[in-house]
C-alpha cells in the first residue's frame, strides 16, 4: 500500500467522520421536532383541565422560599421544592433563584460549564407549566412529586455523590 | 516484527486523517459546552446540539485515539528493539 492509497482511506474516513457528524445533526433535529409535538400536545391536554391558577411572574415571584421554590427556565415554570434536596451541586445553588428566572444559571451552571443531559431530563420532570399558562396545580405538584421520588429511585442521588467526590 | 511495524506505521497515517476531522470536531463542541459563555455570544448556537454531537462523536473519537495509541507505541518500541 503506497501513501497515495493511506491518503485515499484516510480521506474517505474522513469523509464518513464528516457525514456522521450530519446524520447526527439531523437525528438531533428530529428529536427535538418530536420533543416540541410532545410539550405542545401535554400543553394542550393540561389547558383542557380544569385550571385553578395562572403561572404570571406575579404568581411566582410568591414562592420564593426553600420550602415552597418555583423558578423560571426558558419560559417554563418548575417547582424545584423537593428537588432540592436532590441537586447534586447543593441547594444552595437554587435557593436564591427562587421565585425568580433562573435561566442563565441553569445554562452557565453557575459560570462552571453546562448541565448534563440527566440534569435536563431531571428538570422536564419537574415542569408546572408554560410562563402564564393556566393550570390545576393540585394535579400538577401531585405528578412533580411523584417524579421526584424516582429521580430519588433511580440512584440519581449515589451518582451526584460520586460526581461530587470527584 | 518489522512487517508489523510497518503495517502499524500505515494504520497510523491512516487515523491521523480520521482524528484530525473527528478531533476538531470534538474540540470545537467541547469547549462551547465547556465555556457556554462563548457559545451565549452566537444566537444561531444550540448548546443542546453541542452536547448531542460531542457525545455521539466521542465512541468514534475513543476508537481511532486508542488504534493511534497501539500503533504510536508499536512504532516507538520498534526502533528501541532494533538497536540492542
Amino acid at each position: 500500500m503506497n501513501l497515495k492509497k493511506e491518503l485515499i482511506i484516510g480521506a474517505i474516513g474522513s469523509v464518513l467522520a464528516v457525514l456522521l457528524t450530519f446524520f447526527y445533526i439531523n437525528q438531533y433535529q428530529k428529536q427535538k421536532e418530536q420533543f416540541k409535538k410532545i410539550s405542545q400536545n401535554e400543553t394542550a391536554v393540561q389547558a383542557s383541565k380544569t385550571s385553578d391558577i395562572s403561572l404570571t411572574i406575579e404568581e411566582i415571584a410568591k414562592h420564593n422560599a426553600a420550602n415552597d421554590c418555583w423558578i423560571i427556565i426558558q419560559g417554563s415554570v418548575y417547582n424545584v421544592t423537593n428537588y432540592l434536596i436532590l441537586h447534586p451541586g447543593g441547594s444552595d445553588r437554587i435557593v436564591p433563584f427562587c421565585g425568580q428566572d433562573a435561566t442563565d444559571a441553569f445554562a452557565a451552571k453557575g459560570g462552571k460549564g453546562t448541565h448534563s443531559a440527566q440534569a435536563d431530563l431531571d428538570l422536564s420532570k419537574l415542569k408546572l407549566g408554560q410562563l402564564n399558562e393556566a393550570v390545576n396545580i393540585t394535579d400538577t405538584n401531585n405528578q412533580i412529586q411523584n417524579n421526584v421520588n424516582l429521580i430519588n429511585i433511580s440512584g440519581r442521588a449515589e451518582e451526584r455523590e460520586r460526581e461530587d467526590d470527584d | 516484527m518489522t512487517n508489523l511495524y510497518l503495517f502499524s506505521k500505515k494504520i497510523h497515517r491512516i487515523l491521523v486523517l480520521i482524528i484530525f476531522v473527528i478531533g476538531i470536531l470534538m474540540g470545537i463542541t467541547g469547549i462551547f459546552l465547556k465555556y457556554s459563555f462563548i457559545a451565549a455570544k452566537f444566537t444561531f448556537m444550540d448548546l443542546g446540539l453541542m452536547r448531542y454531537i460531542h457525545n455521539n462523536l466521542s465512541p468514534y473519537f475513543f476508537i481511532v485515539f486508542l488504534g493511534m495509541l497501539i500503533t504510536g507505541l508499536v512504532m516507538y518500541i520498534f526502533p528501541l528493539t532494533r538497536n540492542k
